[in-house]
């Protein structure tokens, strides 16, 4: 038995890297999880079969969070699966590199509203339809995955760092707005994480071919894992967290 | 998943009561072994070091004054004579300051605010965190306060007090990273303590602090256990990759 037993959580960006962490370590608190995944089907239904086999329920969700329709109709169908959706986190997430890393005045609007749509919008979406169930549960809970990238605000970022800004902004927003109803939204900020858009970042930028090649340069000797972050996500929304809301922790060894 | 800190032993600054005191029992259940620092309550810190051994874990008490080097030195002289080393600190011991406007404060007042948050700190650091170095990992927490971000008038000595441990306790994360030593932050709003209840007391006028609790975040004033939970939570396994940050367990803070 686990701090979240009875609990359902929704993760965004579920099937691969921080996401994947993120479900399989709310499952061993006790969570049952949906999981949305975008492109990926073998992998979200390998960690629905984690989860599983963790004796926790999984189902996925195929749904780009960049589109509003997706993001409504999954919510419907997560509410319809389980009954109720305790937990949202807003994890799915489109890296700079994946638009080119473009100087913020060299680049047409298309990056910008690309990325936006995915880290602002589509957790606006997701909020707009889960928040109000929460109100009436004895526990909500939004966590949204962000980034160092919202207070180093690095050059070739900007696409990056302007979305997780404003994912902070509503967090920060909606903490207070729900309060009230037992809500708490938090932040959890990675820097490095070993996954496929940290190391497609690292490959571009440093020209590094694996993340063993960076261990020895990075904090505590290691390059920060998928699991770094899913354990301050624990943290948060479990009973450690029960006084804690409209905050924000960096998970980046420094 | 359950944390862990079997074969840890942390040493708690202001430990006898209050704050102090909940940290020091929710260390002891997750199996740390505790020395308690007190100044002036010797039969508080005799009551907290029967509860953390009716936990099965050792403990011992320490008197003396943080602000003041030489007992720090025989305080921890004695203290790794009787536990061989610590891999936690928690500097948690504290005094408030008198509500007085900083042109109208006596000089003394801040003198000794200081002396006990910011020396009494480095004192610690100083004769702990050397022997930290050798082992497998070290974490010192800070406790400070939401007055270090709220910065309140009448607030002015432990404003600055707490602003300068802020700043140790980032500054020291840095130096001792290479290490492996974490030094994290956590910052309280009102907790139910006699420094709470003497606070709520004079600038509110409220004799008993549940009065608030309507008003309060989530329906209650912030508990000992609330703060405890998020030092146990960084000391541990799950916040390996986390150093340098601060929690701030305040309900919110709004």
């Amino acid at each position: 038995m686990g701090d979240l037993d009875g609990r359902v959580a929704l993760v965004t960006g579920g099937s691969r890297g921080i996401g994947r962490g993120i479900c399989l370590r709310l499952a061993e608190g006790g969570a049952d999880i949906a999981i949305n995944y975008h492109s990926n089907a073998d992998a979200a239904e390998e960690v629905a079969a984690e989860v599983r086999a963790l004796g926790r329920r999984a189902e996925i969700y195929q749904a780009d969070v960049a589109v509003e329709e997706d993001c409504r109709g999954m919510a419907s169908a997560a509410l319809a699966d389980f009954g109720h959706v305790d937990i949202l986190v807003n994890n799915a997430g489109i890296g700079a590199t994946a638009v080119g890393r473009p100087h913020v005045a060299d680049t047409g609007p298309e990056p910008f509203e690309r990325l936006m749509a995915a880290h602002v919008y589509g957790p606006f979406y997701l909020c707009q339809e889960l928040v109000p169930q929460m109100r009436d549960l004895p526990r909500g809970d939004v966590v949204m995955i962000s980034s160092v990238a919202a207070q180093n605000f690095g050059a070739t970022g900007g696409t990056y760092s302007a979305a997780k800004s404003a994912m902070e902004a509503l967090a920060h927003t909606l903490a207070k707005e729900e309060r009230e109803h037992g809500i708490h939204v938090n932040i959890v900020a990675p820097g490095l994480v070993e996954t496929d858009m940290g190391l497609a970042l690292v490959k571009f930028t440093r020209g590094v071919e694996s993340m063993r090649d960076l261990d020895a340069s990075q904090p505590f000797g290691r390059v920060g894992r998928p699991e770094d972050i899913a354990n301050a996500v624990a943290f948060f929304v479990g009973p450690r967290g029960a006084y804690i809301t409209n905050q924000r922790l960096t998970v980046s060894g420094s | 998943m359950t944390i862990d800190l079997t074969g840890r032993a942390a040493f708690v600054t202001g430990g006898s009561r209050g704050i102090g005191r909940s940290i020091a029992l929710t260390l002891a259940e997750a199996g740390a072994d505790i020395a308690i620092n007190y100044n002036r309550d010797a039969d508080a810190a005799n009551e907290t070091v029967e509860a953390v051994r009716a936990l099965g874990r050792r403990a011992e008490a320490y008197q003396g004054n943080v602000a003041e080097f030489d007992a720090c030195q025989r305080m921890v002289e004695q203290a790794l004579g009787d536990f061989g080393a610590f891999s936690i600190l928690v500097c948690n011991a504290g005094i408030a300051s008198r509500g007085n406007r900083i042109v109208d404060t006596d000089p003394d007042e801040l003198r000794r605010v200081v002396a006990t948050h910011v020396f009494g700190t480095q004192h610690m650091a100083h004769l702990l965190v050397p022997q930290m170095r050798g082992q497998e990992r070290g974490d010192v927490v800070c406790i400070s306060s939401g007055a270090a971000q709220s910065l309140g008038a009448r607030g002015g000595p432990y404003n600055m007090a707490k602003s300068g441990m802020e700043a140790l306790a980032y500054t020291l994360a840095k130096e001792e990273k290479e290490h492996g030593i974490h030094v994290n932050v956590v910052a309280p709003g009102l907790v139910e303590t006699d420094m709470g209840k003497r606070l709520v007391r004079a600038t509110r006028g409220v004799e008993d602090i549940r009065e608030l609790d309507e008003r309060s975040p989530f329906g209650r004033v912030c508990q000992p256990e609330d703060i405890a939970n998020a030092v146990v939570y960084l000391c541990s396994e799950e916040a390996s990759y986390v150093t340098g940050q601060r929690i701030t367990v305040n309900g919110g803070g709004f």
